[in-house]
C-alpha cells in the first residue's frame, strides 16, 4: 500500500529507525524541511516510505501569463462547477489575492468566506470594507468541523495554498536566514548546495547522497535550474508539492472537495518560466492587490508571515493512503509502507 | 475577568494526602491540583488562605521534598469546616485561632516521600502543558468581558433567525452600538462564538487527555518530562 502522505513525531523525533540506514538519511531532510514527506513528481527517485505520485510534473509548457491571468483564469474555472465556493481568507498575501480575484470575477452569492479572529487581525481594513459588507462568513474552525465529517459539508473548500511553491519559498527563506540573500543569487552547484545543506545541520556524511538525489530529479526539471533560488524553486514545486496539498486534505472527510486555488496549469505554467526577483517574491501579489484595494500601507508594510491557526488543536490522523483512507496516529506502523526497494538505499549500497 | 474582584491575598492550591493531610505539592492553578488528584490515590484539592508568614514556605514548597508540612484546621467544633470530607482535607486543630493553617509534618513515611515526590514531578509537566493551553486559548480572547459575553452571545445567536429577518433584542444592541447594520452584526457575532467555543472546546478536551497521559507515567526519568511537554505543543499545534 503507497501513501499520500504521512507525518510521524517518532520518525522526525526519535532515533527508533536508526537500523535502516536509509531512513536515516531520510529523516536527516528534516533540517531544511518541518514536513519532510517528500514525493518526487518527475518519478525519477523514490524515498523509503512507498509515496504515491497525485501530480506527476508537468511535461510540455505554454506561454506564461501574468499572475493576475493565471488568478482570473481560475476563478472562472471554479466558478463554472456551480459549485458554493468556500474561499479560505487567513488575512495574508496569498488568500487576499485569491479572494480578490473572486470579489472581481464570481457572483457574491457563490462565495462564502471562511475566516476567524486571527484573518481579521492580520488584515482588519479589507475585513471591515471588503468583506463584512458583501459576503457570508464562516468561521474557520467551524468550517473545519464540517469537512471533517462525511456528509456535513457541500461544496468546494478553496485554499489558498501552492502560492509559495511557486516561488520558491518557504525554503528560501531558510537559505536568507542561514547564509544570507545574496546566496540565493548564487549558481546552483554542488559547492553551494554542500554548504546550504552544511549550515542547515544535516550531516556531513548524508550531504553527497542528497545532493545526488536533488541532481538526479533536476534533469527532469522543467525549468533550467541556474541559481539556488531556483533550487528552492524545484525543492517546492517538484518534492513539496503534493505535501502541501496533503496537509488540508488529511484533516477532510472527502479531500476530492479540496482545491488549492495556486495549482492550476496556468500558475504552474507560468511558475516555471518564471525569470525570477529574489529580493521580494511576493511583490507582484502585492501590487495586485493594491490595484484592487488602494491600501499602500498594506502594500508598504505587509510581510509574509506564516498563517496555520485553522490546524491549532484540530484533531488529525497522521496519514492518508493512496485509497484517501485516513491513517489514525494510533495505528501508524511506518514500516507497513516501508519500501526496501528505494532510491536512497541503492545509492547507500552503491 | 470578573473574579479578579474577588481574588484574595496568600490564597494556595494543594494536593492534601487524605490520610496524612500532608501538603504533598502546592501549585498556582487548582486546576492543576485537582488533574494531579486523578493520578495519585486518596489525595484531594485543597484551596485555602493560609497565614502570609508562610509566604517563603508555600513559594519554595516544590522545590524540597524533605520539608513536609501538614495543612491544618480549626475544625468543627467552631463550626468553620467539616473535617475529613472532599474540600476540608485538613487535621483538626481545635486551638488553632484561623481556619487553615500549617504544621511541620513530624513522621515521614516512604510512601508519603514517594507520593510527593512524583505529585512534584507531575505539578512541574501539567503545570507547563497548562501554561501552553492558556497560550493557545489566548488567540480567542478578545475583550475582559468575554467570559460573560461569549456564552450570552451563543444563545442569542441561536435564537436568532436570519432567514427570517429575526434578530434577538441583545443582537440588536450590539449591533446599534457596535455601528454595524444588523445582519452584519450577526454574522460577525456567530463567526466570533463560533470560532471562540470550538476552539475553547478542543482546548478542553487536550486538556483531558494531557491529564490521563500525565497520570499515567512516573518521570522518574527527567528526559522524558521536556519530551511530554513538547507533545503538549505539538499536539495542540497540529492535532495529530
Amino acid at each position: 500500500m503507497k501513501l499520500n502522505y504521512v507525518f510521524s513525531t517518532e520518525l522526525k523525533h526519535s532515533n527508533i529507525y536508526d537500523d535502516y540506514k536509509d531512513i536515516t538519511l531520510f529523516r536527516s531532510l528534516f533540517n531544511i524541511d518541518a514536513d519532510a514527506f517528500l514525493v518526487d513528481r518527475t518519478d525519477t527517485i523514490s524515498f523509503p516510505f512507498s509515496e504515491n505520485n497525485i501530480f506527476p510534473m508537468l511535461t510540455t509548457t505554454t506561454t506564461p501569463l501574468s499572475w493576475q491571468e493565471c488568478a482570473d483564469n481560475r476563478v472562472k474555472e471554479l466558478v463554472k462547477t456551480g459549485e458554493k465556493l468556500y474561499v479560505m481568507w487567513s488575512g495574508g498575501i496569498d488568500s487576499t489575492l485569491m479572494l480578490i480575484s473572486f470579489m472581481k470575477h464570481a457572483p457574491n452569492d457563490q462565495i462564502v468566506v471562511v475566516l476567524n479572529q486571527d484573518s481579521v487581525k492580520e488584515y482588519p481594513r479589507f475585513y471591515k470594507t471588503n468583506i463584512l459588507p458583501s459576503y457570508q462568513i464562516l468561521a474557520t474552525e467551524e468550517l473545519m468541523l464540517l469537512v471533517g465529517q462525511s456528509n456535513l459539508f457541500n461544496g468546494l473548500l478553496i485554499s489558498a495554498e501552492h502560492a509559495d511553491q511557486l516561488v520558491g519559498s518557504p525554503i528560501s527563506d531558510l537559505v536568507v536566514k542561514k547564509l544570507g540573500r545574496t546566496m540565493l543569487g548564487l549558481p546552483y552547484n554542488d559547492e553551494n548546495f554542500e554548504k546550504f545543506l552544511l549550515s542547515a545541520g544535516v550531516p556531513i556524511y548524508h550531504i553527497d547522497i542528497l545532493i545526488n538525489i536533488y541532481n538526479m530529479t533536476i534533469e527532469k526539471s522543467p525549468r533550467p535550474i541556474k541559481t539556488m533560488w531556483d533550487l528552492c524553486w524545484w525543492h517546492g514545486f517538484n518534492f513539496k508539492w503534493q505535501t502541501i496539498a496533503m496537509k488540508l486534505a488529511v484533516r477532510m472527510a472527502d479531500p476530492t472537495k479540496l482545491i488549492t486555488f495556486y495549482s492550476s496549469n496556468d500558475f504552474q505554467n507560468t511558475s516555471i518560466q518564471q525569470t525570477g526577483n529574489v529580493l521580494n517574491l511576493k511583490s507582484e501579489f502585492k501590487e495586485i492587490i493594491l490595484d484592487y484595494t488602494l491600501d499602500g500601507n498594506y502594500w508598504k508594510t505587509k510581510e509574509k508571515f506564516a498563517s496555520s491557526t485553522l490546524y491549532y488543536s484540530l484533531s488529525s490522523p497522521a496519514g492518508l493512503t493512496e485509497k484517501w483512507d485516513r491513517i489514525p496516529v494510533r495505528d501508524l506502523n511506518l514500516i507497513d509502507y516501508y519500501n526496501a526497494d528505494n532510491t536512497l538505499r541503492r545509492l547507500i549500497n552503491a | 475577568m470578573l473574579d479578579t474582584f474577588s481574588k484574595k491575598a496568600n490564597i494556595s492550591s494543594m494536593l492534601v494526602d487524605q490520610q496524612t493531610f500532608g501538603i504533598l505539592t502546592v501549585s498556582v492553578s487548582p486546576a492543576v491540583i485537582n488533574a494531579l488528584a486523578e493520578g495519585i490515590p486518596n489525595s484531594s484539592l485543597m484551596v485555602a488562605q493560609l497565614p502570609g508568614k508562610h509566604n517563603e514556605i508555600i513559594r519554595n514548597y516544590n522545590r524540597s521534598s524533605t520539608n513536609n508540612y501538614i495543612l491544618t484546621t480549626s475544625g468543627s467544633e467552631k463550626g468553620y469546616a467539616i473535617p475529613s470530607a472532599e474540600l476540608s482535607v485538613a487535621k483538626v486543630v481545635p486551638e488553632q485561632e484561623i481556619i487553615f493553617d500549617i504544621e511541620k509534618m513530624d513522621n515521614v513515611t516512604e510512601q508519603f516521600n514517594v507520593s510527593r515526590q512524583l505529585a512534584n514531578r507531575r505539578q512541574h509537566v501539567l503545570a507547563s502543558i497548562e501554561t501552553k493551553l492558556e497560550r493557545y486559548a489566548g488567540r480567542v480572547v478578545h475583550s475582559t468581558v468575554d467570559d460573560v459575553f461569549i456564552p450570552y452571545m451563543t444563545t442569542e445567536i441561536d435564537k436568532c433567525i436570519p432567514e427570517n429577518n429575526y434578530y434577538t433584542p441583545g443582537l440588536e444592541a450590539w449591533a446599534i452600538s457596535a455601528g454595524l447594520p444588523v445582519k452584519q452584526a450577526y454574522q460577525e457575532c456567530k463567526m466570533v462564538v463560533s470560532s471562540t467555543n470550538i476552539t475553547i472546546m478542543r482546548l478542553h478536551a487536550y486538556w483531558k487527555w494531557f491529564i490521563s497521559h500525565v497520570n499515567s507515567l512516573d518521570f522518574s526519568d527527567q528526559s522524558l518530562m521536556q519530551e511530554t511537554i513538547a507533545l503538549a505543543e505539538f499536539k495542540l499545534r497540529s492535532g495529530m
